[in-house]
């Protein structure tokens, strides 16, 4: 799909956005309640990938875990602008390359068995859950989360680092490579 | 900072929870390009993205998506 973006193919940038539109729209909600500033939020997302398709693709880049983050990462910008300084203030993230980002394989991996890993978020202890969202959906930082939680940073980081291990080892489990990540 | 070390580190880091030291510290480290931070990074960003699955799907309006489509068929500068 994002090859085809990448070659200028309208029709699948159309395809694309009837499978991903109303999920990354239901993530942009969660940060951004008001519907005009999320659809003008999901436009630019759509906007972006349709400019920096090319180079996504040359990196073999998957389409969604790439649209999830920057989906979640233009809503906090847009929250930051309107509330200033009573949004979350954790620092954005300038990477160098994309070879970070997950390739196409992964992301197709993520997107076959999404009915199975949101039944594993559902098993995360509660304040595991609960610090994890507040930081994804609030873009707080590991300081602001302990004054939002009322509890000691380092309970907060214990809390954060557990949740996400807790959902690496699970998601090697579901994606069948565990043994390769060893 | 060796690699290992940081095993822990990397979906707080994409996370964007760390203070901006910890965070410049890792993002030094990862400009190294070593193929172990870049292939934990890549496992990280699924990882991070799960939790956006705890969220309800909400379809467009109807002509948000005609208004994109229309967006991109613009060429560069057009208004």
């Amino acid at each position: 799909m994002v090859a085809r973006i990448a070659g200028r193919d309208e029709k699948a940038l159309a395809e694309l956005y009837d499978l991903v539109a109303p999920r990354l729209l239901g993530l942009i909600q969660r940060i951004l309640p008001e519907r005009r500033e999320a659809e003008e939020v999901l436009e630019r997302v759509f906007v972006r990938l349709w400019k920096e398709a090319p180079e996504l693709d040359r990196h073999q880049v998957g389409a969604s875990v790439w649209m999830t983050l920057a989906a979640r990462s233009a809503a906090l910008e847009r929250l930051r602008a309107l509330r200033g300084a009573a949004a979350g203030s954790a620092p954005a993230l300038v990477l160098p390359s994309r070879a970070w980002l997950p390739r196409r394989h992964e992301a197709r991996g993520l997107d076959e068995r999404q009915a199975l890993l949101k039944k594993v978020l559902r098993q995360l202890p509660k304040e595991q859950l609960a610090a994890l969202e507040l930081a994804f959906f609030g873009g707080w930082s590991e300081a602001e989360l302990a004054a939002k939680l009322r509890q000691p940073a380092g309970k907060v980081r214990a809390e954060l680092r557990a949740g996400m291990r807790f959902l690496r080892h699970r998601l090697r489990a579901v994606l069948g490579t565990w043994a390769a990540s060893l | 900072m060796g690699c290992q070390s940081l095993d822990d580190i990397y979906e707080l880091y994409l996370l964007g929870v760390l203070s901006a030291e910890e965070s410049a510290e890792v993002s030094a480290h990862v400009r190294r390009g070593c193929p172990y931070c870049l292939d934990r990074l890549r496992e990280s960003a699924q990882v991070v993205s799960l939790v956006a699955l705890n969220t309800l799907p909400a379809p467009p309006s109807a002509r948000h998506k005609a208004a994109l489509l229309e967006r991109v068929k613009r060429p560069k500068g057009a208004h």
